[in-house]
């Protein structure tokens, strides 16, 4: 029998909070029980339970066609543009699709059907050979064919109400439940849509004449045309696969995937210009040129406030300079505050910054906490003198520093020096996993430094200092333009397109 | 046992792998996750499984195999991503590994009827008690930010969890024990 100390050891181990202490006894105790071994096994199926059960972002399915030759193929290709031209004749189908609470609502929706909602104009159900005119409330059968008329619509909607598909005009869709599945079929028109995430075991397939895709991740975009159907993935993975054949692949995020007449997959990376604002939490351009608020572009409201701004125009770009010369009062000195930003466990800080002056001291270019031994979160500097250090010399200076601390312990790396030359100006990225517990920075879309394992218990909440710490001690010599945070890591193509910019 | 199991592998392997794939994948996933430590890791590995399968898939020739043989994939991926992930300082040693991995294959019928009685110990679970459950293993959940709002320090709120996942345990358990009694 367990102790509870043991079972604590496992259930720590689980929760990712196991001191380097513990470690030992941790693993002395899974080499020796068989007992423990099972128990971590029985606690770890409950966790990856409560963890599927708890997966719940909101659903959206957006499908959209064309209902035929002469209606504009262009208004496709502005969705998708890049390696895949549409021809004539198609149904094109666009589905954003993110997993959402799978248990809850998969108890709402075990055992119930479809059902019509929101017809507007002329609906037909064409059920075993026989067509008939359909309405509002009307439930569906699996194998019941809607079909809309020019200029009507209709919803399809599944009990709990979570998951819906709402037809366009021309369109014709076969709704199949088997084996508690939802099998789609889009024969023509336009379609858009939310959807749940699906019970494990259910799946939601759609398909076309050219391919099905099966959701494996979370958020995807699929369009088809008569001869082609692709994917577009925008975060989590889909599987696509011709009709009829046995070859498929796996669509990552961020990428596209077509499959033709022929059973030909083709994958391409999306154009880095349609993903690299998929993910923005906050991004302040800086291009007021004015006044002491910095807007937020993303759409997210979260602007930030400037105090003592300090506007300067610099290659037609607007942007804000922090180092004024000879200020020492910190009430005059500026600094960018954002709201409180409770950043995901993933993201990316990417920013332009020119170097006034060279210069050893240290001086700060984002912050979410004081810059002291002991405080919980992350800063990156240009230069740093830890307390106690030799002074930096100019052998030392421009070099980038960047720590996170979980209020106890630090994990700091630096580069070398003079990886920011002045005067120019300089993409800079920092990507921070606190999961993976690692971090890297670019500086014009090239690593700089990587460090794992960072600690992983640092603070990610509160607001961000930009240009100085929030007491407007250890100012950037320097200025800054175009700040954007994301709630993912960006990859080597979004920076290379921000890096053109 | 599930119909899927007394099946041969259909003739169109990639609807019969889909098929095995997300009958199977919950306890897959439970397998890895006694593994591996965190969430993402866990995604990391169940993502190469996913893909190695598929790959793989047609050398299957009985779907009754295709969870002890999605094992043995997911074995050798956890023993991967551990040498990847070798300095963090949750991952256990590879002996552990293989041994926890071995004996999980081993359950896999336990890990699906676990699996399958967690629906209806997480229905009974205390509204209160579900949702604080859900809401800590939400992705992207601050464990900093729901302890507070609780009014209870990270330390405390971790020890809920652990009560709230041993509650779901000892159900399971009597509901296991029921149906063997039945």
């Amino acid at each position: 029998m367990m102790t509870q100390g043991e079972l604590d050891l496992l259930h720590g181990w689980l929760h990712g909070t196991t001191p380097d202490e513990d470690r030992p006894r941790l693993q002395s105790l899974l080499r020796e029980s068989a007992e423990a071994r099972s128990m971590l096994r029985a606690l770890g199926t409950v966790d990856a339970k409560l963890q599927e059960c708890a997966a719940a972002d909101p659903a959206t399915l957006r499908l959209m066609a064309m209902p035929g030759a002469q209606s504009s193929p262009s208004s496709v290709r502005s969705i998708f543009r890049g390696p895949f031209q549409w021809r004539a004749l198609a149904a094109a189908v666009a589905v954003h699709l993110a997993i959402a609470g799978a248990w809850l609502w998969q108890a709402r929706e075990r055992g119930g059907g479809a059902h019509l909602a929101e017809v507007r104009g002329a609906v037909e159900i064409v059920r075993d050979g026989k067509t008939f005119a359909s309405g509002e409330g009307m439930r569906l059968r699996s194998g019941d064919e809607v079909r809309t008329g020019a200029g009507a619509s209709a919803q399809v909607k599944w009990e709990g109400g979570t998951t819906w598909m709402r037809l366009g005009a021309d369109a014709a869709l076969r709704v199949t439940t088997a084996g508690g599945g939802k099998d789609l079929f889009l024969q023509r028109g336009a379609l858009e849509a939310q959807v749940a995430r699906q019970p494990p075991g259910r799946p939601m397939i759609v398909r076309t004449d050219q391919g099905r895709i099966e959701v494996l991740g979370t958020r995807f975009t699929v369009s088809a045309a008569e001869k082609k159907m692709s994917v577009s993935v925008t975060s989590g993975r889909v599987l696509l696969a011709p009709v009829n054949q046995s070859a498929g692949s796996v669509i990552e995020a961020f990428h596209i995937g077509a499959v033709d007449a022929g059973g030909k997959i083709a994958v391409a990376r999306l154009p880095a210009a349609e993903t690299v604002d998929a993910g923005l939490l906050a991004h302040w351009p800086l291009s007021e040129a004015q006044g002491a608020i910095a807007r937020d572009a993303s759409g997210h409201g979260r602007d930030a406030t400037i105090s003592n701004p300090d506007w300067i125009r610099d290659a037609g770009f607007a942007a804000l300079a922090f180092s004024r010369e000879g200020v020492s009062s910190t009430d005059k000195r500026s600094v960018l505050g954002t709201p409180a930003l409770n950043l995901p466990t993933a993201f990316t800080i990417a920013l332009w910054v020119r170097c006034d002056s060279r210069s050893p001291r240290s001086q700060v270019v984002f912050t979410n906490a004081p810059i002291t031994e002991k405080a919980s979160g992350f800063s990156l500097l240009i230069n740093y003198n830890e307390p106690g250090a030799p002074a930096l010399t100019s052998a030392d200076e421009q070099a980038l520093y960047f720590r996170a601390g979980d209020g106890q312990r630090n994990s700091q790396v630096t580069s070398s020096p003079r990886v920011l030359a002045t005067g120019r100006w300089h993409l800079l990225v920092v990507r921070v996993d606190q999961t993976a517990g690692r971090m890297d920075l670019l500086v014009g879309g090239r690593a700089v430094f990587t460090q794992s394992p960072i600690t992983r218990e640092f603070n990610r909440d509160g607001p961000l200092w930009f240009g100085a710490a929030g007491n407007a001690t250890l100012p950037l010599a320097g200025t800054l333009r175009d700040i954007r945070i994301y709630e993912r890591l960006l990859d080597a193509d979004d920076i290379a397109h921000l890096a053109r910019q | 046992m599930e119909a899927t199991d007394h099946m041969p592998v259909p003739q169109d392997p990639h609807e019969g792998f889909l098929r095995l794939w997300t009958h199977h994948e919950p306890e897959l996933r439970a397998f890895v996750r006694a593994c591996v430590p965190g969430a993402a890791q866990v995604d990391e590995v169940m993502q190469e499984v996913s893909l190695v399968a598929w790959r793989k898939f047609p050398a299957l020739t009985e779907s009754a195999q295709f969870p002890r043989w999605a094992c043995l994939i997911a074995r050798y991926e956890i023993l991967m991503s551990r040498r990847a992930h070798a300095r963090d300082r949750l991952v256990l040693d590879e002996d552990i590994l293989e041994k926890l991995a071995e004996e999980g294959a081993e359950e896999m019928p336990l890990r699906r009827q676990q699996l399958d009685a967690l629906d209806d110990c997480i229905a009974k679970l205390p509204r209160e008690r579900r949702d604080l459950a859900l809401a800590a293993y939400a992705p992207g959940a601050s464990m900093k930010e729901l302890a507070s709002q609780l009014g209870r320090t990270e330390g405390s709120f971790y020890q809920l969890l652990a009560r709230i996942r041993q509650e779901l345990l000892r159900c399971v358990q009597r509901a296991l024990a029921q149906e063997a009694h039945a």
